[in-house]
């Protein structure tokens, strides 16, 4: 009881250090920034809070990391007025959206939609962030006693789980994966002190930055792609003229579909947690199990029914609040996005994990109090903003993708004052084009370079610790517990699609 | 999609070799090992083999795909078609190399004629590769881009930028201080 009570009173605490004019024009910002990336298609969530990135450097740490997360909240949501209203999802989170909520703006039913996306945003987000207030402190507290053993088999699953989850060929997620695991070995080697793959460059000695990596493979890869399409990604045509507004359905409706609003928020947390899933896998997920299990509704979904919209909105948004979760407390992110978020902390100083409450709790329940600030002003944007973002994405692709380029390497460059980090922006640019054509997943190699390190220390350590004794991954109870499911949904990711096959006595040598 | 897969073969043998010779530079550290302790080495030692393995995997899987395509496929049926793909990959190509190339010659030239004049020519070259029409809206937002991302960067969040050298450094201070910068 005491220690709901610390909370509920850090975070009132948090509420007011952030009510000021500074941080609430940076949220505000931060959630224009992120509905408009996200709604605009071709862009994504990440790309917005990579072009945020290099703005924060000058700021205070809280204003930065609030910023970067209104920018994720909101991304998570923007992209739901294209899917709904014109049939193109903003970002592939809102994929599962536009299957019923187009079909309710053909049916002259696409306010109500927006309606009911809206809702979902708000409870899903707000679900999500009581349980991330809740559960983090006790969680850090738990992860103190952690030791390298732990840690390598929380990294093991987040690598695992990205594997398996939301990628659809299993060998090209390991060689993505394994590239960036490589690329985090470049460098000084901080156990031994070597130089390792680095040429005798001296630029190279500090290793190759992730927010490089995540630039590149992200934001100029893709750029690079629209030029290789021409730019003829579909955009909005004129003669669209769906009716734009926002209608709020009725609460007596909402009570009604709470279970669905329970579900895929509940979920859309969970997934949220685990490193390397993120919101669309979320969205799909909940989608997903929203059409097996969803009642007496589940045949109406892709005709138009709201809990199709319900499911995978509240689970998107609720996503962002699982993923803070084990990029605070743990300090391993568990999407790009957190990612950025981490990279954020650490150019600030700050090492997000089990002991930054006792350093920064204050800054943290700051932030905390921004979610819940973020996702209310999220939906007030929502309901008034959504004209002018569907006018702003009437914009010319051609000239937003060349502006792009030009904040991505300013970002680069800002990074150290380095222009060699661009160079690398450069090269990182057309390795992920090409990874992007031959439709290698791009999440592997991104959690592989984050993680690399944390994963090598911590392997080491623990061997020269237990004197190389593997068997004590598999005898501490967390480490052991985690590892086994691991290499459990590895097993299962890659024996059912063989057994799926055989089944229907369609294999292949590929499969 | 023949295009498509003899790419990645290209691709993954690309990598198979590139993974050859780190894995030989793995084994060259230098550093004093020590009897029964792991070394700086096998943590990338243990990720090139699993790229090798894999990659050489992905060869012989997609040679064997290819071939069997290559026997199967109905080569009169499909050449009309092929040959309009074909006409429109060399264009994507076009627009695709002009991009790298003016990106190239920007970070080659940032450092050298300064942030203000290589950004404003490359917006522009950038938008003209992308096929926008319009040159008015090329010049405007080139010029004008350019001046907010310099007030943005430099006035609001303190971040430095290329400023060039000799005469192009001179220009850009000149520029700097008109704008109040210092």
């Amino acid at each position: 009881m005491d220690t709901l009570m610390n909370i509920i009173l850090s975070l009132g605490n948090g509420l007011i250090e952030i009510l000021n004019p500074i941080t609430i024009a940076l949220i505000i910002i931060g959630l224009l920034i992120g509905l408009l990336t996200s709604a605009l298609p071709g862009l994504t969530l990440i790309i917005g809070v990579v072009l945020a990135l290099p703005f924060t450097y000058s700021m205070n740490p809280t204003n930065a990391i609030v910023l970067l997360t209104a920018i994720y909240l909101a991304g998570t949501y923007g992209g739901a007025f294209p899917a709904i209203l014109y049939k193109i999802p903003g970002d592939p989170i809102h994929v599962p959206l536009l299957w019923d909520g187009y079909p309710m703006t053909c049916q002259g039913r696409g306010a109500e939609a927006l309606g009911w996306t809206l809702y979902a945003n708000l409870f899903g987000g707000i679900f999500a962030a009581i349980l991330m207030v809740l559960v983090s402190e006790p969680l850090a507290k738990i992860a103190l006693s952690f030791s390298s053993p732990e840690y390598f088999a929380i990294v093991f699953f987040g690598l695992s789980s990205v594997l398996v989850l939301g990628t659809t060929s299993f060998r090209d997620a390991v060689v993505s994966m394994c590239i960036g695991l490589f690329i985090a070995t470049v460098g000084v080697d901080a156990m031994f002190g070597i130089n390792r793959f680095t040429f005798d460059t001296k630029f190279l000695l500090a290793g190759v930055d992730w927010l490089i990596v995540l630039v590149g493979i992200y934001a100029v890869a893709e750029i690079f792609s629209r030029l290789e399409t021409g730019f003829q990604s579909s955009g909005l045509k004129t003669k669209d003229k769906a009716k734009i507004e926002t209608a709020l359905p009725k609460l007596k409706d909402c009570q009604k579909k709470t279970p669905t609003f329970l579900r895929g928020s509940f979920l859309g947390t969970i997934i949220g947690f685990i490193p390397g899933a993120g919101a669309t896998v979320a969205a799909f997920i909940s989608y997903g199990l929203e059409k097996q299990y969803g009642g007496k509704e589940k045949s109406k979904l892709g005709k138009g029914a709201p809990e199709g919209l319900i499911s995978s909105q509240s689970a998107a948004t609720a996503s962002v609040g699982g993923a803070l979760i084990p990029m605070l407390t743990l300090g391993i992110p568990g999407s790009g996005a957190t990612a950025i978020i981490l990279g954020a902390f650490m150019l600030h100083g700050i090492q997000p994990g089990p002991g930054i409450f006792h350093t920064n709790g204050n800054m943290i329940y700051a932030i905390y109090a921004s979610v819940f600030v973020g996702i209310l002003l999220t939906s007030i944007l929502g309901l008034l903003a959504v004209k002018p973002i569907v006018k702003i994405l009437k914009a010319p692709e051609t000239i937003i993708s060349a502006f792009i380029m030009v904040l991505c390497i300013i970002g680069a460059f800002a990074l150290r004052n380095n222009i060699y980090d661009v160079w690398l922006l450069f090269l990182f640019g057309i390795i992920g084009f090409f990874l992007h054509k031959f439709q290698y997943p791009l999440s592997p190699l991104l959690l592989g370079t984050i993680l690399g390190q944390i994963a090598e220390r911590n392997f080491l350590t623990t061997m020269i610790s237990y004197k190389n004794d593997w068997t004590i991954f598999f005898l501490r109870p967390i480490s052991g517990a985690l590892i086994i499911i691991s290499i459990i949904s590895i097993v299962v990711a890659l024996t059912l699609p063989l057994w799926q096959k055989r089944k229907t006595g369609k294999i292949t040598p590929s499969q | 999609m023949n295009t498509q897969q003899r790419g990645k073969i290209l691709f993954n043998v690309s990598l198979f070799f590139i993974s050859l010779v780190l894995y030989y530079i793995s084994t060259n550290f230098k550093y004093t090992k020590i009897p029964g302790r792991l070394g700086p080495d096998l943590w990338p030692k243990l990720i090139l083999i699993i790229i090798i393995i894999f990659t050489a995997y992905d060869i012989v899987l997609g040679i064997i795909n290819l071939k069997k395509k290559t026997i199967g496929k109905n080569i009169s049926a499909s050449n009309e078609n092929h040959q309009e793909k074909r006409r429109e990959g060399k264009n994507n190509h076009k627009f695709l190399i002009l991009g790298l190339l003016a990106t190239f010659v920007y970070i080659l030239l940032l450092p050298i004629i300064g942030f203000i004049i290589s950004t404003v020519i490359y917006l522009a070259g950038m938008m003209k590769i992308g096929n926008y029409k319009r040159r008015d809206v090329i010049i405007c937002s080139s010029l004008i881009g350019t001046f907010c991302l310099i007030v943005v960067f430099l006035k609001i969040a303190y971040l430095s930028l290329p400023a060039g050298i000799g005469f192009f450094g001179n220009f850009t201070y000149l520029i700097y201080s008109l704008l109040g910068i210092r």
